[in-house]
C-alpha cells in the first residue's frame, strides 16, 4: 500500500510526518519524491547502497546531414527547435524539450538526429535498521521535476507499507506522485495560507477519486481555523500535532517525532489507513 | 522589403505590444509600397511555452528582413540574429517607429 505525503503549502510538516511514520511502523519503505529539495534524509540517516544517475533522451543534430526540411520543427509541440534554411543553422531549445522523440521519428534523413541522454537528477537507494530509503535529487537548472518522478517508481517495491514524501505545491509533481498512490495524508498548517492551499490539493485528490485525510501540524487549542475548515467541506482530520518549541528543536537538529506517543499514535494511523477505516 | 511589427493593434497609428512574441498582432508593412500591407491575428499568443521560438520560426519562414517591435525574449532574440534578421527596439505607433527606421536606413 502506498501512501502519500502531500500538503498544498509547503512548509507545513510532509517531511516530520513521512519520516515520523516511516520510522514508527515496522518494514516500511520510505521514499522522498520531494526531488527539488529532498531532506528526508537528514532525518533517516540511511546508509547508502546503490546511486543511479537518471538520464532522458534529448536530440542532438547534425547540420551537415540536415536538409533544412523543416519537418521535425513543425512537429515539435514544445517548439524546442528552429531550423533557419537560410543561414543553415539548428537551434535547440533543450530547456523546452520534453523528451518526447518525434523530431527523430519524423525525420527523413538518416543521422540527422540523434538521441542522446541527458543526465537530470540522482536516485538514491539505501536502508536504516530495516526502513527501505529511496529519494531523488533533481539537477540545479532542470525545468521539470516529472520525468525523474516517474524514472524513481521502476524502483519503488511492492511492500506493505510505502510512504511517500510528496512535492509541494498542486501541479503536475504532486499529480505524478499522488496518481500511483493508494491513500493521500495532507499536511496543513491552521493559518489562511495553510488552508488556502489545502484547498486546492484537496480539490486534485477528490478529482482523481483518492481516499485521504487531514494531518494538522502546529495545531493549537485556541485555533480553530483547520477544525472550522474541515467541517465546512466535510473532511476528517486524523491527526492534529501541536505547535510546540520543543518539536520545532528537535527537527532542527534532524529529530522527528519519534516518542512512545508519537509511535503509537503512527502505527495506529497507518492500520487504520490499511483496515480501510478512513 | 518587408517589415514585420508586433503590433497591439493592425493600423499605422496603433501602438507596438508591450510583448514581442506573446504581441497582439503581426503587421507586415512593405518599404516599397509604403504601407502596411497586411496582418495576422497571432494565433500563438496564448501558447504555454516557446512561444518565442515559434514566432522567431513564422518571421524567418516568412520572408520578413526586418523586426520592429518591443525587447524581444533571449529565444526568439537568439533566432534572429542567427537568421540575420535586424532588429529594431520600439515603444511607440507603428508610423512613428516605421519612420524612425526609414530614416535611419535611407
Amino acid at each position: 500500500m502506498k501512501i502519500a505525503i502531500a500538503s498544498g503549502k509547503g512548509g507545513t510538516g510532509k517531511t516530520i510526518v513521512s519520516t515520523s511514520i516511516s520510522m514508527s511502523v515496522n518494514n516500511a519503505v520510505y521514499v522522498d519524491m520531494d526531488v527539488e529539495e529532498p531532506n528526508g534524509a537528514i532525518f533517516i540517516k540511511p546508509e547508502i547502497s546503490r546511486e543511479i544517475r537518471y538520464t532522458v533522451p534529448i536530440p542532438e543534430f547534425y547540420e551537415d546531414k540536415c536538409i533544412y526540411c523543416r519537418k521535425c520543427e513543425e512537429s515539435c509541440v514544445y517548439n524546442a527547435i528552429s531550423i533557419i534554411p537560410q543561414a543553415k543553422k539548428i537551434l535547440f531549445f533543450e530547456e523546452l524539450c520534453h523528451s518526447c522523440g518525434v523530431c527523430k521519428y519524423v525525420c527523413p534523413v538518416e543521422q540527422a538526429i540523434i538521441e542522446k541522454p541527458k543526465a537530470i537528477g540522482t536516485i538514491r537507494i539505501g536502508e536504516k535498521n530495516g526502513l527501505k530509503f529511496i529519494d531523488g535529487i533533481l539537477d540545479v537548472g532542470i525545468p521539470s521535476s516529472v520525468p525523474l518522478l516517474s524514472g524513481m517508481k521502476k524502483y519503488i517495491p511492492n511492500d506493505e507499507i510505502v510512504i511517500i514524501d510528496s512535492p509541494p505545491g498542486a501541479s503536475c509533481p504532486v499529480v505524478e506522485v499522488v496518481k500511483d498512490s493508494d491513500f493521500v495524508l495532507l499536511v496543513t498548517e491552521p493559518t489562511p495560507f495553510g488552508l488556502n492551499d489545502l484547498d486546492i490539493a484537496l480539490d486534485i485528490v477528490k478529482d482523481m477519486e483518492k481516499p485521504h485525510a487531514i494531518i494538522v501540524n502546529k495545531s493549537e487549542n485556541n485555533n480553530n481555523l483547520a477544525r472550522e475548515f474541515a467541517e465546512k467541506r466535510g473532511e476528517y482530520i486524523a491527526m492534529e500535532i501541536p505547535f510546540d518549541r520543543k518539536i520545532a528543536e528537535n527537527y532542527s537538529k534532524g529529530i522527528p517525532l519519534l516518542t512512545e506517543e508519537y509511535k503509537i499514535r503512527f502505527k495506529k494511523l497507518v492500520e487504520d489507513i490499511r483496515e480501510g477505516k478512513l | 522589403m518587408k517589415i514585420f511589427i508586433a503590433g497591439k493593434g493592425k493600423e499605422l497609428n496603433s501602438q507596438i505590444d508591450d510583448r514581442f512574441a506573446r504581441c497582439n498582432y503581426f503587421v507586415t508593412y512593405d518599404t516599397e509600397k509604403k504601407d502596411i500591407t497586411g496582418f495576422e491575428e497571432n494565433q500563438y499568443k496564448d501558447g504555454t511555452g516557446g512561444v518565442g521560438v515559434k514566432v522567431a520560426n513564422y518571421i524567418i519562414n516568412n520572408g520578413y528582413s526586418v523586426v520592429i517591435g518591443p525587447e524581444p525574449g533571449p529565444n526568439s532574440a537568439n533566432i534572429l540574429k542567427e537568421a540575420g534578421i535586424k532588429i529594431y527596439v520600439n515603444h511607440g505607433h507603428i508610423q512613428d517607429a516605421v519612420e524612425a527606421f526609414l530614416k535611419e536606413n535611407g
